[in-house]
């Protein structure tokens, strides 16, 4: 059995598999970005509404990309560089993914990071993180019409519950996220405080102030607060 | 045509022609790497290999998966929906840029302009991420060991940061649903009765059915 598995994992073909697939995620961005504007435009939607978005949308991912180059970081000494670009750049989450590289390797006997970690086990976490993520794609790509369908149904015409099911789903789904963080009393703790107080503060001041920037900065200035806020406490 | 016709016929049939296609082309590429290496080095695992490192993902992903879209796409919309779970890093990127960049235009979520500038959104951060990723791959390790020590402490919490931030722009506009949901959450994982994956799915239904009901009959009274 062939050991040093990171020579292979590095090779050029799984640079092209990579390539291929952020290809396909980056053509998707792309076409749907364009009829985004154009549609938009029709629509009624200005100019510098679209401006805000693009400024908006770069401020935020900035700070979570960062968080998740350190997943990659990590991820890399495990399955390569290729692999990790491309798990983390497409279906991927950090710790899914970390994730799979255990139970890949536990499920043929050896651990992560030892030397038993061959090919043969490299190979086993390849196919459960394709297997294991399917799910994801799959839903997405067959039944997304649905669940418009079915918001269409919920809503049934009362047209001012789509921005009270939008915010009861944030405030569910993140109310989760959030109390993991409360519960264990910590410097997470610290950031989440902190953090949601800032957002809440600076959406405050820009509709006083009439400032409007200030909202595409709310997240970043939050997240910057909440980090540093917690780095004081720990 | 009217705006809604506009918005059905010239963006919503192409994005759903266009998405179902990429998500499942991908569902095909990602065999790619596994079956390379059975190809090119005869090495592969035995299925029951497979499944048992399966069963060992599984509560955390297949959860994950069928909660998960209907949970986020209020907020994404069906472009959305179709970019956010083909490039992943679904709550800790996509969601909040989508939410933050609505906010900041003007949109109301879940409106046909709430799906456009979300769409935008969300690809504009697929780009930024593939970029600040696409540098990481080569010179990740040197670029983190550069930062002061006090910048990696600080990036330990951004998730923290990042779920407290987006929470907190929500909980602005109904605190009391904000209430509700935290204190629903913060009971079942402090308990710790159920199994985790299932407390977002349990705290998304019930905020939305209080949300629902709270508004009703508001706009009833």
């Amino acid at each position: 059995m062939e050991n040093n598995y990171l020579e292979i994992a590095n090779t050029f073909p799984f640079w092209i598999i990579a390539l291929i697939m952020l290809s396909v995620v980056v053509f998707q961005s792309i076409i749907f970005m364009k009829k985004a504007f154009k549609t938009g435009k029709k629509i009624g939607i200005t100019d510098e509404q679209f401006k805000t978005t693009i400024r908006a949308s770069t401020i935020t991912s900035i700070g979570p990309s960062f968080a998740v180059l350190i997943g990659l970081v990590a991820l890399i000494s495990l399955i390569g560089s290729p692999m990790a670009f491309m798990r983390l750049g497409v279906i991927g989450a950090v710790m899914f993914e970390t994730l799979c590289v255990d139970a890949g390797a536990e499920a043929v006997g050896v651990a992560a990071n030892t030397l038993g970690f061959d090919l043969y086990a490299f190979s086993n976490v390849m196919w459960v993180m394709c297997v294991g993520s399917i799910g994801w794609l799959l839903i997405a790509g067959l039944f997304t019409p649905k669940l418009e369908t079915f918001r269409v149904k919920l809503v049934r015409g009362r047209d001012y519950l789509l921005p009270v099911l939008s915010t009861a789903a944030v405030l569910g789904a993140f109310g989760y996220q959030v109390s993991r963080f409360v519960v264990e009393l910590g410097p997470g703790t610290v950031a989440v405080l902190v953090s949601a107080l800032t957002i809440v503060l600076v959406n405050l001041l820009s509709e006083k102030t009439n400032a409007k920037f200030l909202k595409e900065w709310a997240l970043g200035i939050a997240m910057v607060t909440g980090m540093f806020g917690a780095v004081l406490f720990s | 045509m009217n705006n809604d016709e506009i918005y059905e016929k010239e963006f919503l049939k192409p994005i759903i022609y266009w998405g179902s296609r990429t998500c499942l082309l991908a569902v095909l590429i990602s065999f790619a790497p596994a079956l390379y290496i059975y190809f090119a080095y005869g090495v592969i695992p035995k299925a029951s290999e497979i499944l048992q490192a399966f069963i060992l993902v599984a509560p955390y992903a297949v959860v994950l998966q069928i909660v998960e879209p209907p949970s986020y796409f209020p907020i994404l919309g069906v472009p959305g929906t179709y970019m956010s779970f083909l490039a992943g890093n679904i709550s800790n990127v996509r969601v909040p840029c989508s939410a933050i960049a609505q906010n900041a235009a003007g949109v109301v979520e879940g409106s046909k302009e709430g799906s456009i500038i979300s769409t935008i959104a969300i690809g504009i951060s697929v780009i930024v991420n593939l970029i600040i990723l696409g540098i990481g791959v080569f010179v990740g390790a040197q670029l983190l060991a550069a930062f002061p020590p006090v910048v990696n402490e600080a990036l330990k919490y951004i998730l923290p940061s990042v779920f407290g931030g987006v929470f907190g722009s929500f909980a602005m506009r109904d605190i009391k649903l904000a209430i509700i949901s935290l204190i629903v959450c913060v009971i079942l994982v402090a308990t710790n009765i159920i199994p985790t994956t299932l407390i977002a799915p349990i705290g998304v239904v019930v905020t939305i059915y209080v949300g629902i009901k709270l508004t009703n009959k508001k706009m009833e009274a």
